[in-house]
């Protein structure tokens, strides 16, 4: 395993954790937490820490460290959780994250001078002393340096670029440690010596005072020791283990294997003198009862990496298992075709085989699917930045959270989201001043949810501020030169506006919504992977963003339709009806452009095969099929010659395997083993829209 | 509230010997550490215990003056959160 492999896992470890720091915190803030909150969200940080140290992160270690001192001190009650520690720990949240972030990029260390000073002063306040000794960035004795420093020396020294996984020790020395002289101490001072960094120090066992057995050993021990150094070389150093110690060695990877325990219950492998001394003076070791030490390892950090429920696999691993499966799926159809030919198309073992291929991708594609869960979770932190920098103030409700999609989805949504929240606090809510006046409470509502629906999922943002001024929205579209004074539009047209390229309602563009990217390019992007994004609103009481995207970008339901000699998909997501038009009802302006009347509105006609250049296609709408498509420009028709079939296709990119085209989305392969382009719909019902405007302006 | 003095030799024998000292204590503990020169495990898993248990009263244990020895042993086993309150 290469470094950055092994890094590559930290940074997911990381990324949990921060999941993990940031759900209990919300629950510390909202008091639904209790004491083994906070010991969560310190064992999350530790181990965070911990991996920084091992890794030479040393920002991320330092501030990791500061932070952990502050939730120890919560965690013993020491400190309390008054809602300004909760508020400021939410900020070293935040700069946490970012320090993980920057870890992660090589980027520069975010500032967090302002933090770490918060969080020294509130160490300090909870301990009634001036300054935290282990905090005070230099120690009085040059040998005695911080912890974490002493550990990110110790890692840069032993993990050279190339460094095998550093093993994970989990060692409890059993209650029987202290017989003879027994110490564990020099064993970790070796450790230490060799580059080992104590991950955590497991209390759990220990009793309280009135209960201690001070000569029974309770504590016990997790490590990070460079892979460098060989396992037999660490096995060694554990030889001589009295009695009942548990000892666990394994890498990252999923594998624990026990070491040796040694039967020799005497002496250990090198006492310190210290412990030498204590064993002339100590009277006879009492009886131990060594038959019942604690048989389990820590089940501390050390224990995420072995657990069985849950593996981890790398992503192109999974890439080429679905690419696999998508190839095996259009095998499928290809044999069914061949069989078909022959007359023997409906036999069991095909329809079988049918069955488990379907069932055989869509276990492929749920491999991939993951809950919305992981983007949801960056919500709170935009909303408090949000808030800081509107001064308003927010209420976030998330609904759905763990609503599956497939993981290219998961990647692609943040960017829509985070524009929908921005706008929703942003231009959505009023200030508490107004919002009081109106009669609303003074912190707006931010609603967040996900579900799906009909094969799609769809992620809406719902708020309670004051909701879109209609008269406004279609005065700046008018000066702006987007609709003509006199159009008529409904109120839904007129709110979709502010999709439109160049249009921004808020007075002044902030720097929170006004990121430098219109709500026209989120809407683009959404579109791009044959989503849809949409707004709803009532004057004075609120909004709500629809985002709506499909469950995978693999595969997708599609209309196979002919134009002239070639085959097309059309995503099912599109088409509205189908329909043959009778003589008469096609109604032609000039040579190139048409309307159909469905039902009173008048829908143009694009034809696919003259826009796309086919040959031999038909020209006659009379004559051809019409397909009521749905985009966000409205409906339009598309005319293809005929309608081939209806079914699923394994989406093939053509950015990757031939180059972008203007108006096809992708190809797939069909049964018979062509190729078959998949229409990008709204593309060409923009472009045809475009052409008819400059047509009609010339 | 008198410092619970620690030895120079802070191993088992020590640990045993104080640890009806801490038991005794009733609030706040604070522990001079000044002194120590050598520490064993179980003279940490006893100031560990004595400040867990302080701690489920609501008190504080504080060790005052940490000798380089005890600063040395208490980060070696994880343990420099036992140091995080002093000066």
């Amino acid at each position: 395993m290469q470094l950055d492999e092994i890094q590559a896992i930290f940074f997911q470890e990381c990324e949990e954790g921060l999941a993990t720091v940031e759900t209990n915190l919300a629950e510390v803030r909202d008091g639904a937490g209790d004491g083994e909150t906070i010991n969560t969200i310190f064992r999350a940080v530790h181990s965070i820490k911990g991996g920084a140290g091992a890794f030479g992160f040393e920002p991320l270690q330092c501030f990791s460290h500061h932070l952990e001192t502050v939730l120890d001190l919560l965690r013993t009650r020491e400190l309390s959780a008054t809602p300004d520690l909760v508020g400021l720990l939410f900020a070293a949240f935040d700069v946490l994250s970012d320090h993980v972030a920057s870890a992660q990029s090589g980027g520069p260390a975010p500032a967090d001078a302002a933090v770490l000073a918060r969080l020294e002063a509130a160490a300090s306040g909870g301990a009634e002393q001036p300054a935290d000794a282990s905090a005070v960035p230099v120690a009085e004795d040059g040998a005695e340096e911080m912890d974490f420093d002493l550990d990110a020396l110790m890692a840069d020294i032993d993990l050279p670029a190339e460094a095998p996984a550093p093993w994970h020790v989990a060692f409890r020395p059993g209650r029987a440690a202290f017989d003879n002289g027994g110490d564990p101490l020099p064993l970790l001072r070796e450790l230490e010596a060799i580059g080992a960094s104590v991950l955590s120090l497991d209390l759990d066992a220990l009793p309280r005072l009135h209960a201690l057995a001070v000569d029974e050993c309770m504590l016990g021990w997790t490590l990070a020791v460079p892979g460098t150094i060989a396992r037999a070389d660490l096995e060694a150093l554990f030889d001589f283990m009295p009695d009942g110690a548990v000892v666990t060695i394994a890498t990252h990877e999923a594998t624990v294997d026990p070491a040796p325990e040694a039967t020799a219950p005497t002496l250990r492998a090198t006492p310190a003198p210290a412990a030498a001394a204590a064993s002339k003076d100590a009277p006879v070791a009492p009886a131990a009862p060594a038959a019942s030490p604690p048989p389990a390892t820590v089940p501390d950090d050390g224990g995420k990496a072995s657990g069985s429920a849950t593996i981890r696999v790398e992503l192109d691993k999974l890439d080429r298992l679905v690419n696999l499966v998508g190839e095996l799926v259009i095998t499928q159809a290809m044999l069914a075709q061949r069989l078909s030919l022959h007359g023997v198309g409906a036999i069991d073992e095909l329809s079988d085989l049918d069955h488990l291929t379907r069932d055989l991708q869509e276990s492929a594609m749920s491999i991939r699917a993951q809950p919305v869960k992981s983007v949801f979770s960056r919500v709170p932190r935009i909303i408090r930045e949000l808030e800081a920098g509107t001064g308003k103030r927010v209420r976030l409700e998330v609904e759905g959270e763990m609503t599956e999609v497939d993981k290219t989805v998961v990647e692609r949504i943040g960017e829509p989201l985070t524009h929908m929240i921005r706008n929703a606090v942003d231009h959505g809510l009023e200030s508490p001043e107004d919002r009081v006046a109106a009669g609303k409470p003074a912190e707006g509502a931010v609603r967040l949810a996900a579900e799906h629906r009909s094969g799609r999922i769809v992620i809406s943002v719902s708020d309670d501020g004051r909701g879109i001024d209609t008269a406004k929205v279609r005065a700046k579209a008018v000066e702006r030169g987007i609709i003509a004074p006199d159009a008529n539009l409904s109120n839904e047209e007129i709110e979709n506006l502010i999709f439109a390229p160049g249009f921004s309602t808020a007075a002044t563009v902030s720097n929170i919504s006004g990121r430098g990217v219109g709500m026209d390019v989120v809407r683009r992007n959404v579109q791009a992977l044959g989503g849809r994004i949409g707004i709803t609103s009532v004057f004075g009481k609120g909004s709500t963003f629809t985002l709506t995207l499909p469950l995978t970008l693999a595969i997708l339901d599609g209309m196979v339709v002919s134009v002239g000699a070639q085959t097309y998909v059309i995503p099912l997501a599109h088409v509205v009806e189908s329909l043959r038009p009778q003589a008469g009802e096609v109604r032609r302006f000039g040579p190139d452009a048409a309307v159909l009347d469905v039902r009173g509105d008048y829908l143009p006609i694009l034809p696919v095969g003259r826009l796309l250049g086919v040959e031999g296609s038909c020209a006659e709408a009379s004559a051809a099929v019409l397909i009521v498509v749905e985009t966000d420009a409205g409906q339009s028709i598309l005319m293809v010659d005929g309608i081939q079939d209806q079914r699923q296709v394994v989406v093939k990119s053509l950015e990757a395997n031939y180059a972008p085209v203007a108006g096809l989305s992708g190809a797939t392969v069909l049964g018979d083993g062509r190729v078959a382009l998949i229409l990008d719909v709204e593309t060409l019902v923009q472009r045809q829209r475009g052409d008819l405007a400059l047509g009609l302006a010339a | 509230m008198t410092p619970v003095t620690l030895p120079a030799m802070f191993d088992l024998t020590a640990a045993t010997a104080l640890a009806d000292t801490f038991r005794a204590v009733r609030g706040p503990i604070v522990v001079d550490g000044a002194a120590v020169e050598r520490v064993g495990a179980a003279g940490l898993q006893l100031l560990l215990s004595a400040r867990a248990t302080a701690a489920e009263a609501g008190h504080r244990l504080t060790i005052i003056t940490p000798s380089a020895a005890l600063q040395a042993a208490a980060r070696t086993a994880g343990a420099g959160f036992l140091l995080a309150a002093d000066v």
